[in-house]
């Protein structure tokens, strides 16, 4: 079960750009899309869950399961490093002075499991190399595999394949599909194409204004279309 | 000995000691000056690279208070090594890290500040502890211009020569550096050692900012 209820105001120190956001939401899903366009405040919520933003500039509560990550009522608030919320982001983020073995081990369980994951992405003939070597679609397959290494409670995946061809993004999009199913692992899967969303999610958050427009299943939102 | 060779060797002593200090002290002051915000940090900072814009004489001379046995320094030295600091090559030691300080915290700083943050948040939401991630990425990250501030820093110590001499003097095998030595030697006419150890400085100062400038320009950021 994720529950949250939060609120967040921005503003620029030259008070030309601010930016609000407030929801109030629980629900079961397995994979859960955030979809919405550019603006609608996606990447801010993945980001206050993951806690990179200031505490000072969020108000209120979120729970994964039973326990809590942050309740500012509380004066709750897990550090990014205990909160056990895995993360893809869009630019992969791999530490580019360490080798993809070593990107993979940084704080995996255990050595065969990064050789069992390296095996089932095919990544196996990759792990000597730097990510400055390696193409987009791998840095992003490396970055998804490094993701399910750590132990986590939740997947986040922010447009991690929207920088691929149509023909990678399919292919990494059913090897992230078998593979969250597999594992169990809940995931929010952030992203305004529609195809993705239909075929991967059984959950839908819809965006728009920093305000969540509708949610529920994700059969039952006929009008998905790409933003 | 020759007095070339003696100057070499107290130069490169008071020079190794100076940069082990700085970049103990500077390196984890650098990273929370770029990593923090606290009221007053400008004015710390100023405080922090006055050095850069004092004349070296004048901060020989608040040395030269600080280190007399009546000094905060002096008596210190004095309880520990029973030996006066003034005169001595740690004195020389003490002025050159004061004036070389401020050139490795300004290349620290610039070295921490190109550490992408988004990296060590990354970092931290695979579990790493802060300091883990410190030690795993942001030092690793910032390694190459560390070092380069680093040889930057005994490079100008190896040259200091205003706030040396008034707190170390010049006694030739003990005190005088490469810096003093050549004034000594002008001033007594011997041109022969002075362009000696001139020559010697020149060649220590290309090799360290060749150096210098190579760990820059390869940094592993640009790698990405």
């Amino acid at each position: 079960m994720i529950c949250f209820d939060m609120y967040f105001d921005y503003q620029t120190s030259d008070k030309q750009k601010s930016f609000s956001l407030s929801m109030n939401l629980s629900w079961q899903g397995h994979i859960t899309g955030i979809y919405g366009p550019s603006g609608s405040g996606k990447s801010t919520v993945t980001e206050i869950l993951l806690g990179l933003k200031d505490k000072l500039l969020v108000c209120g509560r979120f729970n994964l399961g039973d326990r809590v990550i942050f309740d500012t009522e509380r004066s709750t608030w897990l550090p990014r490093s205990r909160r056990e919320i895995a993360w893809v982001p869009q630019d992969s983020l791999l530490l580019p002075h360490l080798t993809v073995a070593a990107n993979l081990a940084v704080n995996a369980f255990s050595t065969s499991n990064v050789a069992s994951i390296a095996s089932e992405f095919g990544l196996t003939a990759l792990m000597s190399k730097k990510p400055s070597q390696l193409s987009g679609g791998e840095k992003q397959l490396v970055a998804l595999a490094r993701a399910l290494l750590v132990p986590s409670q939740l997947i986040i995946l922010d447009e991690p394949f929207s920088a691929l061809d149509t023909r990678r993004r399919d292919q990494y999009l059913g090897l992230l599909k078998t593979t969250l199913q597999s594992r169990g692992t809940p995931a929010l899967y952030v992203s305004h194409r529609a195809d993705e969303i239909k075929g991967l999610c059984d959950h839908l958050l819809v965006m728009g204004e920093g305000k969540v427009q509708w949610h529920g299943p994700t059969t039952a939102w006929s009008t998905l279309t790409d933003l | 000995m020759s007095v070339v060779m003696l100057s070499v060797i107290v130069s490169l002593k008071v020079a190794l000691l100076a940069t082990l200090v700085v970049v103990i002290l500077a390196t984890p002051l650098a990273w929370y000056l770029t990593r923090r915000n606290f009221t007053g940090k400008f004015l710390v900072e100023g405080i922090l690279l006055l050095p850069l814009t004092l004349p070296p004489v004048a901060i020989g001379l608040m040395l030269l208070m600080l280190m007399s046995p009546r000094g905060i320094l002096g008596r210190f030295w004095l309880a520990v090594s029973d030996k006066p600091l003034l005169l001595s090559w740690q004195a020389a030691a003490v002025a050159a890290m004061v004036i070389s300080f401020p050139l490795y915290l300004k290349a620290a700083m610039e070295s921490f500040a190109s550490v992408p943050q988004r990296l060590e948040s990354m970092a931290e939401t695979m579990g790493l502890s802060p300091w883990r991630c410190w030690w795993k990425v942001t030092l690793p990250l910032a390694a190459r211009g560390l070092g380069a501030g680093a040889l930057l820093a005994a490079a100008r110590a190896l040259g200091e020569f205003g706030a040396t001499t008034m707190v170390a003097g010049s006694i030739p095998g003990e005190t005088e550096t490469l810096a003093v030595g050549i004034y000594n030697s002008v001033m007594n006419g011997d041109e022969y050692t002075a362009w000696s150890l001139a020559t010697v400085s020149l060649i220590l100062a290309i090799i360290a900012t060749i150096a210098s400038r190579s760990l820059s320009h390869y940094s592993a950021i640009r790698a990405v």
